[in-house]
């Protein structure tokens, strides 16, 4: 079993570089193969999701070598990932013949999964902004994948931030590295809380935080920082737009953050409040402008601005509440509906989007579809899938969507935000009319004429969506609870992660420092 | 001191490069400049004054002596690595400006970015 | 396209491109005794071939280093290297054990050390070797072929 950690990022590099090697006329093999890797992928993070624990790559010891670890939180975000992921290449399998060099894009796609497998996975600070790097790398070549002008300034002016925000990101590990002497999670939690004096504004630690979460805010398309997300999922294929808004965006932001500020630095209030911060922007910036336009993808993309937002704002909370140390019941609630609602975002978000993708499919009229006047009138399945996607997204009762987001509300106002928990209500409410808007008129009017039919491939990724929309609801269930989200939520703000083995090898260090004091880096 | 100093200056100079300059070329060699500044505070923070290249030869005899005379190997290791993204990213950023340039005629962003949608076609 | 490059850069290049080229294999075969390694060394290599292709066209280059060969280079590298990981699982069952270490130490600072470093230095080699010079390559094609649509389509039948 040990040995399915690894290879669940070797596998989608080693397909997707054995698709580079193809020469371009096995079509027909290239994506039968794609979808093959993709199952392969299913299986094997299925397959990870009752054990947790590390692997030490090359053999090289626990804390000094390269590791992956997994634990409550990644296992879940790995399958996510997964579920999500095998949709979108059984849907990309019929869907991209709307491209050509589609070889190309399989061999991509499947490097960006490897990006985001790694980054859940890695237990070191460095290596998990490599793996984000190779994802967000493989989406900048894909945002553009279509070469007309508008898909390729979309793609520059994420390509452009994204280089400066990956920048800043380096420069915070390297920060990091220089008061602490290692880039290892594990290790950076034990020593942090070794500090004496708490992080304060103007201390290294603090600057270190303060330029990772901007980095990895701008890579989660949070609200001052989202400027790159609509033009981006606007111009990119609608399966990469689906893996984008359900999986890029939220584990290489939210989850790389959230590991860096609770388990590396030990939940810093001051950086909790910097999440709510961006995390309450984008509820709102995303809700006014997805309001403001009538263009389908830019209403989606808004609205997963919208929608990621109460992820960062929920999980922010639960951080400044665990560490103000009032409640751990409360922050525990505040990070289950944070992460249950992410869960939810990548289902909702990836059906809305692979659903659009085949009324863009179906018409090839680009303008009709831009307009949104009726797209799905012809397509009964389509519109079905849409709008109990949508339903979920709003928040009407019996959908996950509405449970995940009343937890979050409901925990916002027992935590002593009253004000926030209401700024909330506000918004979801105001999430009704948008969403009833985009549905009605893709309802209404004159259909655009019908160039292809949606296949069979593409029917049947929907409806996997959507039933898996539609049973998310089911994780709140007290047994599925405690086993997934509750152990998820502990194991980012409460464990230590492998104390003992830490601090054996802290205490190793330390004697090895005191007999003589010449070593390296470890000096502090 | 001086170098940190340097370095920060560097950074600097790369972003203020990314926000004035109008050209895209000039922008991607601001993004280099951020680049190699991060690098370059890397570096520092491995390095010890009078320190060897991290390099094992046959010309010393104890590992001990080594460990004693060698700067911090780690951070040279992820200069290589950040060098190698850095690279793919720069090259990734010129295909696309060249393909613009093929559409528009012109590196210059205002007109890249602000140009009519009739230009378009 | 005129061919108004001078004499001496392609008699010279001619003379420069094998050495740069060996100079390349050197840094990648010794880069676990020395400074260099798979990336330096891949580059290297790569920079012959860039040579031969700015001072004497892409005819010349191409007929080094075909299009295609430089495309399976830069896959067959990574897969190497991904090849050599998964190796590990299956004779040490470690992913990435350095398993020729394990039965065949060598003697330390002799060229046989190190185990599978040696591979994977020679994987990277390949990989950069063919990556970079690729880069160059269609940055050259992109910008000699002037105006209009130059889709990555039309590389592909070359």
């Amino acid at each position: 079993m040990n040995f399915l950690l690894p290879l669940v990022v070797a596998l989608p590099l080693g397909g997707g570089f054995l698709l580079a090697l193809l020469p371009g006329r096995f079509l027909k093999f290239s994506s039968f193969f794609f979808v093959l890797v993709a199952i392969s992928i299913l299986l094997s993070s299925i397959l990870l999701l009752p054990g947790t624990g590390y692997y030490e790559i090359g053999g090289w010891i626990f804390p000094l070598g390269i590791n992956f670890s997994l634990d409550g939180l990644s296992r879940l975000l790995l399958l996510m990932i997964a579920l999500v992921g095998f949709a979108v290449s059984v849907y990309s399998a019929s869907y991209m013949d709307l491209y050509t060099s589609r070889i190309r894009f399989y061999a991509l796609f499947l490097l960006l999964w490897a990006g985001l497998n790694g980054t859940v996975l890695s237990g070191d600070i460095f290596n998990r902004y490599v793996y984000v790097e190779i994802a967000v790398i493989a989406s900048y070549i894909l945002v553009g994948f279509g070469c007309a002008p508008h898909e390729l300034k979309a793609a520059l002016k994420y390509a452009v931030l994204g280089a400066v925000a990956s920048a800043f990101t380096l420069l915070g590990i390297a920060v990091v590295y220089s008061i602490t002497g290692t880039v290892n999670i594990a290790q950076l939690a034990a020593r942090f809380s070794n500090f004496t004096e708490p992080v304060f504004i103007g201390s290294p630690a603090f600057f270190a935080g303060f330029l990772l979460v901007l980095g990895f805010g701008y890579k989660s398309a949070q609200a001052p920082l989202h400027v790159w997300q609509p033009d981006a999922f606007s111009a990119a294929p609608a399966s990469v737009s689906a893996m984008m808004s359900s999986a890029l965006v939220v584990i290489v932001g939210i989850y790389a953050m959230s590991r860096t500020v609770f388990t590396a630095f030990g939940v810093v209030a001051l950086l909790c409040w910097l999440m709510v911060f961006l995390g309450l922007c984008s509820v709102f910036l995303g809700l006014y402008y997805s309001a403001k336009t009538d263009r389908p993808r830019r209403v989606l993309s808004y609205q997963s601005i919208s929608q990621v937002g109460y992820v960062l704002l929920a999980v922010g909370l639960g951080g400044i509440v665990y560490s103000s140390g009032e409640s751990l019941n409360l922050s525990i609630w505040l990070l289950v509906g944070g992460l249950f609602h992410l869960l939810n975002h990548a289902f909702f978000m990836s059906s809305l989007f692979l659903a659009l993708g085949s009324a863009e499919f179906n018409t090839v009229d680009v303008d009709c579809c831009d307009a949104g006047q009726g797209i799905f009138v012809d397509l009964p399945l389509v519109g079905c899938v849409s709008a109990i996607a949508s339903a979920s997204a709003a928040g009407i009762p019996p959908f996950a969507g509405f449970i995940s987001k009343f937890i979050i509300i409901a925990a916002t106002w027992a935590a002593g935000f009253p004000f926030i928990a209401l700024l909330l209500v506000f918004s979801t409410l105001g999430a009704l009319p948008v969403f009833y808007r985009y549905i009605s008129r893709a309802l209404q009017g004159q259909s655009p004429v019908s160039r292809r039919p949606v296949t069979l491939l593409m029917k049947g990724s929907l409806i996997f969506l959507v039933v898996l929309v539609v049973s998310a609801s089911f994780l709140i269930l007290p047994p599925l609870r405690s086993a997934y989200l509750d152990s998820a939520a502990v194991s980012l703000l409460e464990e230590r992660p492998y104390e003992e083995k830490i601090n054996e090898w802290e205490k190793i260090i330390k004697d090895a420092g005191d007999s003589d004091r010449k070593t390296g880096g470890i000096e502090q | 001191m001086l170098p940190y100093i340097l370095a920060l200056v560097l950074l600097l100079v790369g972003v203020f490069g990314i926000f004035t300059r109008k050209n895209l070329i000039k922008i991607i060699i601001s993004i280099s400049i951020i680049e190699s500044a991060v690098n370059l505070f890397l570096i520092l923070v491995g390095y010890r004054s009078g320190g060897i290249a991290p390099i094992f030869t046959a010309r010393m005899a104890e590992i001990s002596e080594f460990a004693d005379q060698a700067v911090d190997p780690l951070p040279q290791a992820m200069v290589l690595t950040s060098i190698v993204i850095g690279v793919s990213l720069t090259a990734l950023l010129v295909v696309i400006s060249l393909r613009l340039h093929h559409v528009y005629g012109t590196y210059d962003i205002n007109k890249i970015f602000f140009a009519r949608e009739s230009d378009e076609e | 396209m005129e061919d108004n490059r001078s004499l001496i850069i392609k008699r010279v290049s001619r003379w420069m491109a094998p050495f740069i080229f060996l100079y390349g294999v050197y840094l990648a075969l010794y880069g676990h005794l020395s400074p260099g390694g798979g990336f330096p060394g891949g580059v290297v290599v790569a920079a012959a071939f860039i040579l031969i292709l700015l001072a004497r066209g892409e005819p010349a280059a191409l007929s080094k280093i075909p299009y295609a060969v430089a495309k399976e280079l830069d896959a067959l590298g990574a897969l190497l290297f991904l090849g050599v990981g998964l190796a590990g699982i299956g004779v040490s069952g470690v992913f990435f054990a350095n398993f020729i270490q394990e039965f065949l130490p060598g003697q330390p600072l002799e060229w046989f050390s190190g185990g599978t470093i040696i591979i994977n230095n020679v994987a990277i080699a390949m990989k950069v070797a063919g990556s970079i010079f690729l880069v160059l390559y269609f940055l050259s094609v992109l910008r000699i072929s002037g105006e209009g649509e130059v889709g990555f389509s039309s590389l592909e039948e070359k």
